[in-house]
């Protein structure tokens, strides 16, 4: 119930359409409720005496009953359905803007997989609540409630008949009609395996071919095949089982009015128009009783969708800016961890440990260990990526959580382990952070992280599109890319997280070497487990199990003859085994 | 792919929907017209009037709403793949305060699907009222000319009664044949597509009794290979060249020289235009397919894992490989570690495409693979991409050990890899240019010298490589400069 409270807020910028929409229901079903009366009274009226003149106006009037009931039906489906979908569209923005604002912990927890099912089927169900379900629910009330004493009116015996046995429509329509949901929801799943099993099949054909395994493959997609089959025969079968069924029981309605009705007319209970009358009004009730089976069922799936998206709204963004966050003086980019030890959960094996490290502003530090020391988990908490614990992290002598989010990040570039590009061109992939950038910036960008090249030989050059619907980038590329975009904010402290393992040495060197320059009076931090990367930087600090193990300048290290030496010396050996 | 699943979903609508329900409503239609008609003829034709009608409403119906549906589709798509991309890459959007210029963008393709909905409930809005109209010109006819008829004394008023429900009656089935015409129409145009794909010859086909099958022993021979994908674009020029049962070859050479064509022309991917392939002294084309290609292991550059477990990623589909087998084969290339860490070991389920298992470990697992086919001949398509040197130093040793006692094509990357290989081959252009171990080539200076100079040398001259310098694996559009990728 709580959720249905929350969701009718959605209703209040468009009470004008709800409150319209639903007139125009009441105004259609009156109107076509006429339909039947005049058609009794035309037959009432000439039964002794046929007159044309009479017999004119009648059919006059039904069609211009059926004119002001059709222009009211138009309209309420066009407010009330159209209303919907602006609610829909509500709902989806505020879905996108909760989310956007999660932090990683919260993407690794929800499987996007999950999340999309959420944005599209339950949306959807949940859209279905606001706009057919209203709009069949409220028509199905008034047609009952304004049928019902007009047929009182004219026999009560045979109103107590029909209104007997009719519910027993809507319940047909209710029970098969889940069961044809839920099977019709397990075919989109199956057809979903196999439509990806196919897809599979033709991405990896060279692979499937290449070991002569077609004919297993072939066998398992028939198999699944065979599966499909049978479960769209379920669904056959059940809905082949609700539609006779459906009629038998509007059938047998039509049967007790004759078997009622005539004898009533015949007595002279009833006029001959009275019982046409009941007649028809038993087939304008036909389709409110199936669309009662049916609104149950949309009403039941949309509260269940609704509660699913609550779950998620509930769910508030784990990092965000604390109550009354001030701005803070411009980042000059000193950093400075202290005694900060690091656990992702709280029982677990911390992964970082006594940590105890200033970075001057202006510095270049390199972090090196092997996979899992921690060195990743050490930089995300800079621009709190990750959330470290209080008093543990500064930027300037004040802890990160007293930046605002936007302050912080803003004076961050950082370039991820993984790249991630999105369908756009080069140019606004470059430009993702700023608000606005002139080509000529982003090409100086591209220039500095090595990418022009590749970008001249490209069909559109800039403006080239990448991902689904363009062209597909090399790692390495990817990788420049995402240097490009992250030095073109200008930044006051720039993280390289990896950023370079894709790219080869030469380049790497190249890269570095431009980035130094214009990064001298900045913080850079960098990770790598490639000593060619590290190098140069002012200090390197070597870190195993979370901890800090050794620090100093490539050649003090050396010297030193620890895990950077060892280090050092693997990557030697391997290139001298390759020299010889 | 569309002709795969759509079509078949249109004939699958025909034959669930379709047929059983047109024959019912046939019936139901012959039948009241046959008693509209006993009981008044004329009567009848007036009544009938209104099925044009119906069906010119139905027709423009469902042509509005397929067009307005498949805009909602293509515009529901866009906003599906915008959420994926977003919500995969959220960390990236808030990083780069890019949270309310996404929303931006996303409220725009929000506002494009709202709007395709609203236009298609247009047709909607219009259609049920319409059919309501139709239905109530239809009485009205009846009433009108039927009163006219009962005046005349031709017709009963009782009669008349009956033919207003009867009307009424017609009417639901009717719309539902021109409904269904519809369906129809989208099954014959589907069916003839399906059948045409059908109907299209493959390729490469089996000789009607092939001359050889059984495993080979690996001795291939390239005789004048001339080889173009299209017209007269020659990939491979006049190439010949012998490998004998055992023997590793290295192909090296720059982007476009003809390396992976000559990997995928082994394995019959395509028939070549002159010359000859041989397998063990038989020409490929006499081979029985199935057979040759059960001969081959590949690993390729770009690992492409299927869902399923890790198991069945190595075993692929052949149940005949013992779990005793998937194990010592992922043992033999030291995959078996990082293996057992994992959650549920063998039987641990590989996601999309292999997502959560790094780039090294893909390749460690398609090494298994190939060690546990244990082919003839292996073929092995090098990845470029740098792993960290543990990794890096666990798949130099598995190549080394499948590639042991079995005849090996490797297109390379790695220096490692070259220098261990019995012979270097090296294409330029489509033509084979030196052939020879690595000490020789280099002493010849020639193209192999240059390649060396200008890759690795320079690469290595004072830090460790791991890698060759090649990046661009992928799109590889003319970069210019020589190149150990493909």
């Amino acid at each position: 119930m709580d959720d249905l409270r929350k969701f009718a807020r959605y209703f209040l910028p468009y009470k004008i359409s709800l409150i319209t929409g639903i007139l125009c229901i009441l105004a259609s079903v009156v109107f076509n409720l006429a339909i039947p009366l005049f058609v009794g009274q035309a037959v009432d009226e000439n039964w002794t005496e046929v007159s044309w003149s009479k017999l004119t106006v009648s059919a006059l009037k039904v069609l211009g009953a059926s004119v002001a009931s059709g222009t009211f039906l138009f309209l309420q489906r066009h407010i009330l359905i159209g209303m919907s979908r602006h609610v829909e569209y509500d709902l989806r923005r505020d879905f996108y803007a909760h989310l956007v604002d999660q932090p990683l912990s919260f993407f690794q927890e929800h499987r996007t997989g999950d999340l999309m099912a959420r944005a599209s089927n339950d949306l959807a169900a949940v859209r279905q609540l606001a706009g057919p379900m209203i709009m069949y629910t409220l028509q199905t009330i008034f047609v009952v409630l304004l049928v019902l004493p007009l047929m009182l009116m004219i026999n009560w015996w045979l109103t107590l008949l029909l209104f007997v046995t009719m519910p027993l429509v809507s319940l047909t329509v209710k029970f098969f009609g889940q069961q044809v949901h839920v099977r019709f929801e397990k075919i989109q799943d199956f057809f979903a395996q196999i439509t990806a099993r196919a897809q599979e099949n033709f991405t990896g054909v060279r692979v499937v071919r290449a070991y002569a395994q077609e004919g297993a493959e072939i066998e398992a997609f028939n198999e699944l095949n065979r599966k499909f089959a049978e479960k769209n025969f379920s669904l056959v079968r059940i809905d082949a089982l609700m539609r006779p069924l459906m009629q038998f029981l509007i059938g047998f309605g039509f049967v007790l009015i004759i078997w009622a009705g005539v004898p009533l007319a015949v007595r002279g209970e009833i006029t001959v128009g009275q019982f046409t009358v009941f007649n028809m009004y038993l087939m304008r009730l036909i389709w409110p009783l199936i669309a009662l089976g049916y609104v149950v069922n949309l009403y039941q799936r949309g509260t269940a969708s609704l509660k699913r998206m609550n779950a998620i709204w509930a769910i508030d963004p784990a990092i965000g800016d604390a109550p009354g966050v001030q701005q803070q003086k411009p980042i000059a980019g000193e950093i400075e961890f202290r005694n900060l030890t690091f656990s992702y959960r709280l029982n677990d094996e911390p992964v970082l440990r006594d940590i105890n490290l200033r970075i001057p502003a202006g510095e270049s530090v390199a972090f090196v260990g092997r996979t899992g020391s921690g060195k990743s988990t050490l930089v995300n908490l800079i621009p709190r990526l990750i959330e470290a614990p209080e008093n543990a992290v500064f930027i300037d002598s004040v802890p990160v959580q007293d930046y605002s989010l936007a302050q912080l990040r803003s004076s961050i570039g950082y370039v991820p382990q993984e790249t991630f590009l999105f369908s756009d061109s080069l140019a606004d992939n470059i430009a993702f952070g700023v608000e606005k950038a002139e080509r000529a910036e982003v090409e100086w960008v591209a220039e500095m992280a090595g990418l022009a090249d590749d970008i001249k030989s490209f069909p559109d050059g800039f403006d080239t599109l990448v991902g689904e619907r363009g062209i597909t980038l090399s790692g390495g590329q990817k990788q420049r890319t995402a240097i490009a975009r992250a030095v073109l904010r200008e930044p006051k402290i720039l993280i390289l997280d990896d950023a370079l393992s894709s790219v080869d040495t030469y380049t790497e060197e190249k890269i570095l070497r431009r980035l130094r320059g214009l990064m001298r009076d900045r913080t850079s931090l960098i990770v790598s487990h490639r000593i060619s990367t590290v190098r140069d930087a002012d200090r390197i600090c070597v870190l195993d199990e979370g901890r800090i193990v050794e620090q100093g300048t490539h050649h003090e290290l050396l010297a030193l003859g620890g895990e950077y030496a060892d280090l050092y010396e693997r990557q030697l050996l391997e290139e001298e085994l390759a020299a010889t | 792919m569309t002709r795969l699943t759509n079509d078949v979903d249109s004939l699958n609508e025909l034959f669930t929907q379709g047929v059983t329900d047109v024959l019912g409503d046939v019936v139901m239609i012959v039948a009241i017209i046959g008693v509209m008609l006993w009981m008044d003829v004329r009567l009848t034709l007036v009544t009938l009037l209104t099925v044009p009608m119906l069906f010119a409403a139905t027709t423009w119906f469902r042509k509005g709403a397929r067009r307005g549906y498949d805009m909602v589709r293509t515009r529901i798509a866009r906003i599906n793949a915008f959420l994926q991309e977003h919500f995969a890459g959220a960390q990236t959007v808030q990083i780069f305060n890019a949270e309310a210029k996404s929303l931006q963008k996303f409220e725009a393709i929000n506002d494009d699907y709202r709007k395709a909905n609203i236009d298609t409930i247009f047709f909607y809005a219009v259609f049920f009222p319409l059919v309501d109209f139709i239905g109530a010109v239809g009485i009205a006819l009846v009433i009108w000319y039927g009163g006219y008829r009962v005046m005349n004394g031709a017709l009963t008023l009782g009669a008349l009664v009956a033919f207003i429900q009867y009307s009424g009656f017609l009417f639901q089935p009717i719309r539902d044949i021109s409904d269904k015409y519809n369906v129809l129409q989208a099954a014959v145009v589907a069916s003839h597509r399906i059948f045409k794909t059908l109907d299209l010859p493959v390729a490469i086909k089996n000789l009607e009794t092939p001359l050889k099958s059984g495993r080979a022993r690996g001795y291939i021979e390239f005789q004048n290979v001339w080889f173009a994908y299209k017209d007269d674009d020659w990939v491979l020029k006049d190439v010949s060249f012998a490998v004998s049962p055992g023997q590793s070859v290295a192909l090296v050479g720059h982007t476009g020289s003809g390396k992976t064509t000559i990997t995928n022309l082994l394995m019959r991917f395509y028939d070549i235009h002159s010359g000859h392939i041989l397998l063990d002294g038989v020409d490929l084309r006499d081979w029985d397919l199935q057979s040759l290609r059960e001969n081959f292991a590949v690993v390729l550059q770009d690992i492409f894992l299927f869902s399923g477990t890790v198991e069945s990623n190595i075993r692929l589909g052949r149940n005949d490989i013992s779990d005793e087998r998937v194990t010592w084969a992922a043992k033999e290339v030291h995959a078996n570690k990082f293996i057992e860490r994992l959650n549920h070991g063998y039987r641990t389920e590989v996601k999309e495409r292999g997502a959560g298992l790094s780039v090294g470990q893909k390749q460690l697992i398609s090494f298994a693979r190939a060690l546990a086919f244990d082919p003839a001949l292996l073929i092995l398509d090098e990845a470029t991409s740098s792993i960290d040197t543990e990794t890096e130093q666990l798949i130099q040793q598995a190549i080394e050990r499948v590639m042991r006692d079995r005849t090996s094509i490797v297109v390379a990357h790695r220096l490692s890899t070259v220098q261990r290989a019995d012979r270097i081959i090296v294409l330029h252009h489509g033509e084979i240019r030196e052939q020879g171990n690595h000490q020789q080539l280099l002493a010849e200076r020639g193209l192999y010298w240059m390649l060396y100079k200008l890759q690795y040398a320079d690469g290595a001259r004072s830090q460790a490589v791991t890698t060759l310098p090649t990046d661009e694996e992928e799109p590889a559009p003319a970069t210019g400069g020589l190149q150990f990728s493909e």
